[in-house]
């Protein structure tokens, strides 16, 4: 380069980034004798050592974490005075000034105290990491590590929780490998998905259900897969939950619904660590089936003997000759991982087998997980962070809910008429005979002949009437030949190299890729004792489908610190992320195969397709912050997407925030009764994208039989957008973060309005324009209001005892303030409604009245009758450790004003009149109003929703560590065992199975319960220990 | 250069890079947006001579669907079926006692038929403009027997909303600004059915002009002009069927009555009432008894399939059954899932005949014409034997029409032979509801006793919440439709 040339670059460089260009001359600078600060972090109570904790020089690129032993050392420093700050999560911040030597060695020990709110916890935000006493809004982190140590979390969800609050999490199914329903802040959105986006170390996931499907479904309702599950919460160090639009708006287009952030463990400085981990344990079903009101009864109305003869049935906890079908599902887990590193390098390898069992036949998961994560520090400008996940998964799936073919459906809906039970002949007195109910009225009726018996004798009526009174199938074992398997292998890996070209500048790139295969294999084989039940057991039928899905994450963001003055900061952030994702399927299927060779191309009738589906995003994001003092923060962000399924005639679509945090506590006017308090208030914009090809009028190629020939035609699908556009979530949110007592005692505080509008609504079009199908449109609006509030507290700190408590809850208020016209759906084809001027996804009926003389009546007019969404959502946890070795550990959590739709009940008095309720008598011997009220057509959905308000003990668990003098001997660093049990307790004025189960699965709206598999109980038992 | 140069340079270089990146992004983002999606059809897809084949495909689709579903629904509601299963929002219909926010009357019935009139009317909107387009002139005779397809079907259609719906309304490409009354669109039925059979004789498509006329002469029965009617139909052939086809290729082109009435399955969701289902209020088909003798329907004690209620007593129609699966016995066609199901027929042209003849007041006639059809087990093109070759020709007994009868009395063995020929066939509703609405209600052949009242579906809060023409359905019912 020329001196002219470098001439006119360092002018054009001063007067863009003069403030960037003179740090980047001091950075460099002649470097000068450096030397070291090592020590030691502990905890202020236990003195036990605190690993991974930060410890790092502000304003420098200098800094380490703690290794196992609490041990530090950070090399390369300056000569002269420092400010030295510790901070890890579930601890109070220190910092302390400290001056170097050249040359020298200065050690500097910290003891951090317990506290649930630290404003020098680092925050992982779109622009990079924030403290969080920068942010305007609120943030849940998880240190995931710490509370898998307290309750061995199985899943991602198990971990969020209880510890997030404004999050609601529900496991739709009791089935092993499926996953649960999750909503942050309610639902922001009336036709488009409510789950948060997920991103892992920076790249954006799949958190699809049942991706596989598309096709067959499965065929086993609510038990969906959750890709969720292909995370190992061993390998989570921390998960960082953004709730609501003025948090997420830097995501872009679909974040409306909330971020969960998700960080891998990365290696660690010091001595490399080996950890071997086993976990034994067993589930099973913990319903009492027999003492709930959906019991079956049953009459002999068919064969005229009156409905008196009444009684309850339970299959499904056996009956005399009736093998139940559950089980103990056992569960194998073996693990390992490897931790280590140096300052430039370090590492953390894992691997992971899971073999669990449902408590169902046929329900299975086999998981293999593995994880390689590196950090190179080539200097101390550049950092690479490369982060590599792997999971190999098979997961079996029994049938059940919304299908005939269910376990549930089989011992819910059987005729206990035809179970065997002792009587009496009731023609000659002999006996006690094992018989059918029945085959005994038939008997005493002497109608033997009549109904096809040999004669009216106990034995030929017996012969001729008992068998197996399942809904459909001989027996519980005939339900589980069904098979369906889910295969997914799946790579989610991601590059980050952040430039440091001065330290007041940070260059940020990250490249991603979250890529799967999704098998689905349904087998019906061959069994002809069955093909009079479905033929398809006559001729045997098979699905198979392939789904590989392609999730590109490209991000970039760059990165400026300026200070004005001692007392005025900025920081401006620019950056831009694309996203690419693509779905590529294909599907056959084939029936009248060999038997034994269960395969499309052995098929006689086989059929077949494929899809391509491809969304693309692009979002160009700024970023500045201006910091007075360190304690005052303004924050301005804006964001502008485009989106590959945003109508032709719409252009960018721009997303504003703005937020402000000032620090009250680091005021000398402050009260001083206040270690940390926080004032924080944001306000923000997001939105969701419309789904693929939404805007694009479509037509559906048929195939028409005309004249013993197969043609193509084309049929109306339905209408387009061109003017389709995203949903425009908007937000404020305001709340404080305190701590008093040392950290002794912390909460945080936050009320919260959003309001969505442009709603991408699937509306239904009057029937007359003659689409089959809705059109997207931007129609309605809604608004969700709520409070967050947290509690922690330590109640004993102090040597050999330490007991902390978390309460938490939150409430949301939801109401749709415009729409057009009801949008009904719902199980039963009516049974649920958005509607103006009431929650998202409310219960409406006809409501059913009957008048003294027993008519029953059925208004004209649809009514309220509740919702599925919870209004108050609550945790309660309790961690008490004693003498620094045995961990105990709880958790119990509530959902309260949420309603359910029980189509177990409807189906039962409604359709088969077998359900012990609708044979309540009067006095007199008439039926009751309220048996007549549940027999009442169609409606009678009026009579099944119910309130689901529930509390469960969710976990308990026990952790002993033995003391380090017992193991050191053995050259073993730590060693640890521990018992956990989960869902061990519910309370709920809930009839049904379980109030939290939904035969829908994950679905965005509809909500009840069919015949869905309730979650289990479990307890397990794990050994881990680390050399 | 020095080391200090240098960095200076690289971090400048650097700076540049990233603002022309952010530049060529911000330019270029339409591209990178661009995504490619095979698998959607879209209409700009549909153009020129090479849609036309598609789209007569697509009108002959749609109007299959539609007939299907009126098929079933309407036979539920006209007590032709009774209801076996467990659909909360089918149960209403069967007991003839629904809401207008029922949540299966849209799907059911009125959307698939809407979806039809729709796809003809827009289909006989295309074609017409194409018979003078040049572009089209190489297959004009495609073009016109599509156009008259359309315009049958479209009728049909529209026979559907008056016979099956208390009211109705069209929206596209026909924008009414009100709701017609059952008579109203019947008589709009009747003009373009007209159209219809003078396209069809135009292009020489004979089967179609016969199906026209067939319409004609049932529009004109709803509208109460028998004589007309009688004359109009009076030169379709007895042998003459219009049916729409089935197959198994696709689950969506099987005999839905054949899956829901016999089906490949053991429990059963529809079936034929026999008296004795308590649960359906003792719903029995009028002529149970005869059509068991004659081998059209299989009582419950005569096979193995169950009601998937778990409480229905099913008998099996042979109608559309298929061939002795399970011991069930062998059904009337043997075609099953690809039975096809008859539109239009000579037999239906008979009965509006002889009914013309007995409301005119010559029942020597009327009674002649209808025992030739029951009784004449000879004839091969009987329209019955045609379709189903094992239907037990000169089993059903006679009608006898006496002068000395009430009108009531002559017309249920009307109905009766109506029903022995065009059973399943989308009729029964139509033909009671009529006699309600022309000859008052003491003509009323549903079911009397604990049902509801409904002789009409009515139209669904889908079209009254999202159509402005249109305020609500029908006045507050029950009784929905009967307000012609």
């Amino acid at each position: 380069m020329t001196t002219d040339r470098l001439e006119r670059a360092m002018r054009l460089l001063r007067a863009t980034v003069a403030p960037a260009a003179l740090l980047l001359l001091a950075a460099a600078g002649v470097k000068a004798q450096e030397g070291t600060v090592t020590g030691r972090v502990t905890d202020r109570s236990s003195l036990a050592p605190l690993a991974g904790a930060q410890v790092f020089l502000p304003g420098t690129q200098l800094g380490t974490l703690t290794d196992d032993k609490g041990d530090y050392r950070i090399t390369g420093v300056p000569p002269g005075s420092h400010e030295l700050r510790v901070r890890l999560i579930g601890y109070k911040s220190e910092v302390r000034n400290v001056t170097v030597e050249e040359g020298g060695t200065l050690t500097a020990d910290f003891q951090l105290s317990v506290s649930a709110v630290s404003l020098e916890e680092v925050v992982v935000t779109a622009t990079g990491t924030q403290r969080q006493r920068e942010l305007g809004h609120a943030v849940s982190t998880i240190d995931a590590a710490s509370q898998v140590r307290k309750s061995e979390s199985q899943s991602i969800t198990n971990l969020i929780q209880g510890n997030a609050t404004g999050v609601s999490i529900r496991q739709s199914s009791g089935s092993v490998g499926t996953g649960a329903t999750i909503k942050i802040r309610g639902n922001s959105s009336i036709g488009l998905d409510n789950t948060p986006l997920i991103y892992v170390d920076g790249v954006r996931v799949s958190n699809a259900n049942d991706v596989s499907t598309p096709n067959f479904t499965l065929d086993v309702g609510g038990q969906q897969p959750s890709r969720l599950n292909d995370l190992n919460p061993q390998d989570i160090e921390t998960i960082d939950v953004l709730k609501g639009p003025s948090a997420v708006t830097l995501y872009g287009t679909e974040a409306a619904a909330g971020v969960i952030l998700i960080t891998t463990k990365k290696g660690r400085e010091g001595q490399t660590r080996y950890n071997f981990r086993a976990e034994v344990g067993g589930n099973w079903d913990a319903t009492r089936w027999g003492s709930r009101a959906f019991n079956p009864a049953t009459d002999f109305a068919s064969l005229g003997f009156g409905k008196d003869t009444v009684y309850l049935m339970d299959l499904l906890d056996g009956e005399p000759g009736v093998q139940p079908p559950f089980r103990t599902g056992l569960q194998n887990t073996y693990a390992s991982s490897v931790r280590g590193g140096r300052q430039d390098i370090d590492y953390y390898l894992s691997g992971q087998y899971e073999s669990l069992q449902g408590n169902l036949a046929g329900n299975r998961v086999t998981r293999w997980n593995a994880r390689g994560n590196l950090s190179i520090h080539p200097s101390d400008k550049v950092d690479i962070t490369v982060s590599n996940g792997y999971v190999s998964n098979t997961t079996l799936l029994p049938q059940n809910d919304n299908n005939g073919a269910g376990y549930i459906f089989q011992g819910t809906l059987g005729d206990p008429s035809l179970v065997p039970m002792d009587r009496r002949d009731p023609n000659t007195g002999a006996g006690p005979v094992r018989t059918c109910a029945t085959a005994f009225e038939v008997s005493r009726a002497g109608l033997g002949p009549a109904f096809g018996a040999a004669d009216n004798s106990l034995a030929a009526t017996t012969e001729a009437f008992c068998g197996s009174p399942l809904g459909v199938f001989p027996s519980f074992s005939d339900v589980g030949l069904y098979h369906t398997e889910e295969n997914v292998d799946r790579y989610t890996g991601s590059a980050t190299v952040t430039y440091r070209p001065a330290s007041m500048w940070t260059n940020r790139v990250t490249v991603g890729l979250d890529q799967f295969s999704d098998y689905g294999f349904f087998l019906q084989p061959v069994v002809p004792r069955l093909a009079n039940i479905d033929p398809d057991f006559g001729r045997g039928f098979l699905q198979r489908e392939n789904t590989n899905n392609t999730n590109l994450t490209l991000q970039a963001t760059s990165a400026v610190d300026v200070s004005f003055t001692d007392e005025l900061a900025s920081t401006t952030t620019l950056g831009g992320q694309y996203f690419d994702q693509r779905q590529k399927n294909v599907y056959a299927q084939g029936r009248t195969f060999p038997s034994g060779s269960p395969a499309v191309n052995n098929s006689v009738a086989n059929q077949g397709s494929d899809f391509f589906t491809e969304v693309k995003t692009l979002g160009l994001f700024g970023e500045q912050r201006f910091a007075w003092r360190d304690r005052v923060f303004l924050t301005g962000g804006l964001r502008f997407d485009d989106n590959s399924a945003f109508g032709s005639e719409l252009g960018l679509t721009a997303y504003p925030r703005v937020s402000l945090s000032y620090i009250l506590s680091d005021e000398s006017w402050f009260p001083e009764i206040f270690d940390q308090f926080k004032l924080r208030g944001s306000w923000g914009e997001s939105g969701k994208q419309p789904g693929t090809n939404s805007s694009l009028a479509l037509l559906t190629p048929v195939s028409v039989p005309i004249a013993d020939q197969e043609i193509l035609g084309v049929t109306a699908n339905r209408p387009g957008n061109d003017t389709l556009k995203p949903e425009l979530d908007k937000e404020i949110e305001v709340g404080f973060d305190a701590s008093v007592l040392n950290g002794r005692v912390s909460g945080s505080f936050t009320w919260y309005r959003q309001t969505t509008r442009n709603a991408v609504v699937n509306r239904p079009l009057q029937p007359s324009l003659g689409f089959p199908n809705n059109a997207i449109v931007n129609v309605g609006a809604m608004t969700n209001t709520g409070v967050e509030a947290s509690l922690d507290a330590v109640a004993f700190d102090r040597p050999g005892l330490t007991w902390e408590w978390r309460v938490q809850g939150s409430t949301n208020y939801n109401r749709i303030t415009e729409l057009p016209a009801p949008i009904i759906f719902g199980l039963s084809g009516s049974s649920q409604r958005h509607q103006k001027g009431f929650p998202f996804a409310s219960y409406f009926a006809n409501p059913v009245t009957v008048d003294a003389a027993g008519r029953v009546t059925i208004g004209d007019t649809a009514v309220y009758l509740g919702d599925p969404t919870p209004n108050f959502t609550g945790s309660l946890s309790s961690t008490l450790t004693l003498f620094d070795h045995l961990t105990l550990y709880g958790l119990a959590d509530w959902e309260t004003g949420q309603q359910i739709y029980s189509d177990n009940l409807r189906f039962m008095c409604v359709s088969g009149g077998d359900c012990a309720e609708s044979w309540q008598r009067e006095s007199n011997g008439d039926l009751s109003h309220q048996a007549l009220a549940l027999r009442a057509s169609p409606l009678g959905i009026g009579n099944y929703i119910f309130d689901t308000s529930y509390a469960k003990l969710r976990t308990v668990s026990a952790r002993v560590d033995l003391p380090a003098e017992w193991i050191e001997p053995f050259h073993v660093h730590s060693l640890a065992f521990s018992v956990i049990g989960n869902n061990l307790m519910t309370w709920t004025p809930y009839l049904g199975a379980d109030p939290e189960i939904n035969e829908a699965g994950q679905a965005n709206a509809t909500r009840a319960d069919f015949f869905t598999l309730p979650p289990a109980r479990s307890v397990t038992a794990t050994i881990s220990v680390t050399f | 250069m020095d080391t200090r140069e240098r960095t200076l340079s690289g971090r400048l270089r650097t700076l540049a890079a990233a603002a022309l990146l952010v530049g060529v992004v911000t330019a270029c983002h339409g591209n990178i947006l661009d995504v490619r999606d095979p698998d959607v059809v879209t209409p700009s897809q549909l153009t020129g001579p090479g849609a036309v084949s598609p789209l007569n495909a697509g009108v002959i689709n749609d109007f299959r669907v539609s007939y299907d579903s009126y098929a079933l629904s309407s036979g539920l509601l006209g007590d032709e079926f009774e209801l076996s299963g467990t659909f909360s929002t089918r149960i209403p219909m069967d007991e003839r006692n629904m809401q207008p926010d029922n949540g299966s009357i849209s799907p059911d019935v009125y959307q698939p038929v809407m979806v039809s009139v729709a796809s003809a009317d827009n289909a006989a909107k295309l074609l017409s403009a194409a018979v003078s387009d040049p572009d089209f002139a190489e297959i004009l005779g495609a073009v016109r027997e599509g156009l008259a397809r359309a315009q049958l079907f479209g009728a049909y259609g529209r026979m559907f909303l008056a016979e099956g719906f208390c009211q109705s309304i069209l929206s596209n490409p026909v924008t009414e600004s009100a709701p017609l009354g059952s008579r109203d669109r019947a008589a709009d039925a009747l003009a373009l059915f007209q159209k219809a059979e003078a396209t069809a004789n135009d292009v020489g498509l004979a089967s179609v002009a016969d199906a026209a006329i067939v319409g004609q002469g049932r529009a004109l029965m709803f509208l109460g002009r028998y004589d007309e009617a009688g004359q109009a139909v009076s030169s379709v052939p007895v042998d003459f069927v219009l049916t729409v086809a089935h197959s198994t290729n696709q689950d969506a082109e099987r005999n839905p009555i054949y899956d829901l009435t016999w089906g490949d399955q053991q429990a059963l969701r529809w079936t034929v009432g026999n008296g004795t289902d308590v649960d359906r209020h003792l719903e029995k088909w009028p002529f149970y008894d005869e059509w068991v003798d004659q081998g059209l329907l299989i009582p419950p004690d005569q096979h193995s399939k169950t009601a998937f209620n778990g409480s229905s007593p099913v008998s099996l129609q042979t109608e559309y059954g298929g061939q002795d699966p399970g011991g069930a016995g062998p059904s009337r066609t043997g075609a099953g899932p690809a039975a096809p199901i008859v539109v239009a027929s000579g037999w239906e042209a008979q009965m509006i005949r002889a009914e013309a003849e007995l409301r005119s007041g010559q029942l020597a006639a009327a009674e002649s014409r209808v025992n030739a059809l029951l009784t004449d087990a000879g004839q091969a093109d009987n329209p019955i034997r045609r379709l189903n070759p094992n239907v037990p020709f000169g089993a059903f007994g006679p009608v006898s029409l006496s002068p000395d009868s009430a009108l009531e009395a002559n017309l249920r063995q009307i109905g009766r032979a109506r029903a022995a020929g065009m059973w399943l066939q989308g009729q029964r509703q139509g033909f009671t509801r009529r006699l309600i609405l022309n000859d008052g209600a003491a003509y009323d052949f549903y079911p009397q006793g604990t049902e509801g009242s409904d002789i009409a579906f009515p139209i669904p809060s889908q079209e009254f919440d999202n159509n402005p023409n249109i305020a609500r359905s029908c006045p507050a019912g029950p009784p929905w439709g009967y307000q012609p």
